[in-house]
């Protein structure tokens, strides 16, 4: 009795996962094990050999013809019908086990039950899935029938939370790879960017830590710049959710669909903002509002010709062309709300000075004369529309009044002068804070590393550069070793040639200050510490006053 | 845990100090094996947390001896592992390529036998091997193109060129 229950219970285990071929070798397996408990055994039987019915209908009609309806004819019939279905089966069990060299694997793959296929699907990475969906009917049904079920599978297995924080799946419709895809598209577009951005200041770090030491490990700075892209990483999709948002909105609103709130064009672009940003956590938004001051600091940077350029063209004065140091504060404005971070993307990555400033002439031009914006990838699907163009904020006006305004409003901080400048928030990214947000990387890392020597000194040299970047933020000493940007990878280019008209980088007359003279100066932002940013043309920390100081 | 429901059990257990359970295979091959191997299958872990005896073979209907001999040198070398942890982020954010060493090496098997055991671990309930099996096989799909897959898996592409192009479209995105 004790292994039948046992069997029983596998019977039972076997029944619910409804693997034809388990449910009938456990039906045949239980009648031989069991002698006793007719009726139960009869049920399960039934129970289980119901798939497989219509198989044997024939030879049970046989049997019934001359059925007499006692107990006993009952189970001798079930036992007979148990030899049945255990010959059948175990002549199939057996073609599947032992006929093996010639199955193919696919054949293999779809004689698993349909929900371990989707587990091994659930282990894809996308691009697989869909290359996957492409080499046969059978994969394309088998994606397209489960595509609900496996990107939620695929969500919750492959991306970090603040994903569903910024692009919850659609409640309207079921999941669709194409949603998975087009989130898939901004990650990739943000981390690029990201890493970018954290090389370039490791770079520079480097820079600065050459003065003092002789070298660094190349594993640390790859730790560090891991780092800094994975926390960069979450912050620009942020922006970049942000940015493609509030451009769909705006679209909406010119076209007539959207809601109409009363008042100025202006304050509806800042109700429209603080609606988007309202759906973020204290967290996101505080780092997300640093993080912009970031990229825009940075990027404005690759896009202004160096001051540096003012001491090795001294000879070249009187041939050179009078250009801004660097573009308009439209042309930011411009290139940030039309093209959204694909586009800052695509112009950053740009080697060459002068490549990247044609490039953003290129762009601005095509705004200008078409009026309309195809995006930089067609393909995407993103949201952002092409075709429409919208009217475009003042730079000072994007992202930052709102969002200080609801930084404040929750109490994220006290005041806008104790929000972190874009050194101390590196350093802070670098630093244990940040490993509350999203460390996987980096502790996946600390883990991993055999190296515990490398490992020690990774950490001093975290240390260290995190409290030099403190000091170096704080005194502004950072901010003049940035500004030898892509020196190296210039000369290259050819930017010599191109003839900077770098003639007073020194001294901006700052024409527009005006603009952030609102009673919520930007420059108030980032409590800003030093002239000496300002000396140079180049803030870095004190952003806002700064980028209005830079535009001629 | 069932040492506690019956006197004549706990008898029998000071006998076997080792705690041996015998598992009888499909083929009728029986497996000696210590108990806190076997219960690295859920399936029969809670069947021994119902069952007072156990004293008899525990059959194993859909799993042949080969197989089963294999699922248990898995079960023997991850009997210590530590309990999958409740926190489901750390597991998620495993990227799927890793795959333990040894598993990599036990993992080397012919294709049939690697699908009988992904069978069998599902059966059983031993969703480690069933991790680790299934990861193997998305690894002979992952970073291969449609024609490579095609290739691998021995399957004829049978889209129409119509419907060819038309995925192709869809998914153009992913081919940047």
């Amino acid at each position: 009795m004790g292994s039948f229950t046992i069997a029983q219970k596998l019977g039972f285990k076997n029944v619910a996962r409804a693997t034809l071929l388990s449910k009938a070798t456990f039906n045949s397996s239980s009648s031989t094990a069991s002698s006793g408990s007719t009726a139960s055994t009869t049920d399960q039987r039934t129970q289980a050999s119901r798939p497989l019915e219509a198989t044997v209908q024939g030879k049970r009609g046989k049997d019934q013809s001359n059925e007499v309806c006692t107990a006993q004819t009952q189970v001798r019939k079930c036992r007979f019908l148990g030899w049945l279905l255990q010959w059948r089966l175990g002549k199939r069990g057996k073609r599947s086990i032992q006929k093996s060299p010639q199955q193919s694997l696919s054949s293999l793959f779809f004689a698993l039950p349909t929900e371990l296929q989707l587990e091994v699907i659930n282990n894809l990475p996308l691009n697989d899935i869909t290359s996957l969906q492409q080499t046969s009917q059978a994969f394309s049904h088998l994606v397209q029938n489960n595509e609900a079920h496996i990107v939620k599978q695929y969500i919750k297995r492959w991306m970090p939370k603040y994903i569903s924080i910024l692009f919850p799946i659609p409640t309207t419709d079921p999941a669709t790879l194409k949603f998975l895809q087009d989130v898939t598209y901004r990650r990739e577009v943000s981390n690029q960017l990201a890493e970018l951005l954290a090389r370039r200041i490791v770079k520079e770090m480097g820079q600065g830590v050459r003065m003092r030491r002789r070298s660094i490990n190349p594993k640390v700075i790859e730790y560090v710049v891991e780092r800094l892209e994975s926390g960069f990483s979450p912050l620009i999709l942020a922006l970049f959710h942000f940015l493609e948002t509030y451009h769909a909105r705006k679209a909406q609103e010119i076209s007539g669909t959207g809601p109409f709130d009363a008042g100025t064009l202006e304050d509806r672009e800042f109700q429209i903002q603080s609606d988007i940003m309202s759906h973020y956590p204290d967290w996101l938004l505080l780092k997300v509002h640093q993080m912009y001051h970031l990229l825009l600091h940075l990027f404005t940077r690759r896009l202004t010709k160096q001051p540096f350029a003012f001491f090795r063209q001294i000879a070249r004065w009187n041939h050179a062309q009078p250009g801004g140091i660097r573009p308009e504060d439209e042309t930011f404005a411009k290139v940030i709300l039309q093209g959204g971070i694909p586009e800052v993307l695509r112009i950053y990555k740009i080697k060459g000075q002068g490549q990247r400033r044609k490039a953003l002439d290129k762009y601005i031009k095509m705004l200008d004369t078409q009026g309309q914006l195809e995006p930089p990838m067609k393909h995407h699907g993103g949201i952002i529309k092409a075709g429409v163009s919208i009217n475009i904020d003042q730079l000072s006006r994007i992202w930052v009044p709102a969002a200080e305004k609801l930084i404040l409003s929750r109490g994220i901080v006290q005041n806008l002068e104790s929000i972190k400048c874009c050194g101390e928030f590196v350093a802070e990214l670098l630093g244990e804070e940040f490993n509350s947000v999203d460390s996987r990387s980096v502790l996946s890392q600390d883990e991993n590393a055999e190296d515990r020597a490398v490992n020690a000194e990774i950490l001093a040299a975290m240390q260290w550069t995190s409290v030099s970047l403190r000091r170096l933020a704080d005194d502004g000493s950072w901010d003049q070793n940035l500004i030898v940007e892509d020196e190296d990878e210039d000369h290259v280019e050819g930017k010599e040639k191109e003839g900077h008209g770098d003639k007073r980088p020194p001294t901006p007359p700052l024409p527009s200050k005006p603009v952030a003279g609102s009673s919520r100066s930007p420059g108030t932002i980032v409590g800003m510490t030093a002239p000496v940013p300002m000396a140079s043309g180049i803030g870095y920390n004190g952003m806002g006053a700064n980028f209005m100081t830079m535009s001629l | 845990m069932s040492n506690t429901q019956a006197p004549a059990t706990v008898k029998k257990l000071t006998l076997v100090p080792t705690r041996l359970l015998t598992l009888l295979s499909s083929d009728s091959i029986e497996k000696k094996v210590a108990r806190d191997v076997a219960e690295r299958s859920i399936l029969i872990k809670n069947m021994l947390e119902d069952c007072a005896e156990f004293d008899q073979a525990i059959p194993i209907p859909n799993v042949t001896s080969s197989v089963l001999t294999k699922v248990i040198e898995w079960c023997e070398h991850h009997k210590n592992d530590p309990a999958p942890a409740a926190d489901e982020k750390v597991d998620s954010r495993k990227k799927s390529t890793d795959i333990d060493e040894w598993d990599q090496k036990f993992m080397q098997v012919d294709q049939e036998m690697l699908f009988e055991i992904i069978l069998a671990a599902n059966y059983l309930d031993i969703k480690p091997l069933l991790d680790v099996g299934c990861k193997t096989v998305a690894n002979m799909i992952k970073g291969k193109s449609p024609e490579e897959i095609r290739e691998t898996f021995n399957i004829q592409n049978d889209f129409t060129p119509e419907e060819e192009d038309q995925i192709r479209r869809e998914n153009q995105w992913a081919e940047e």
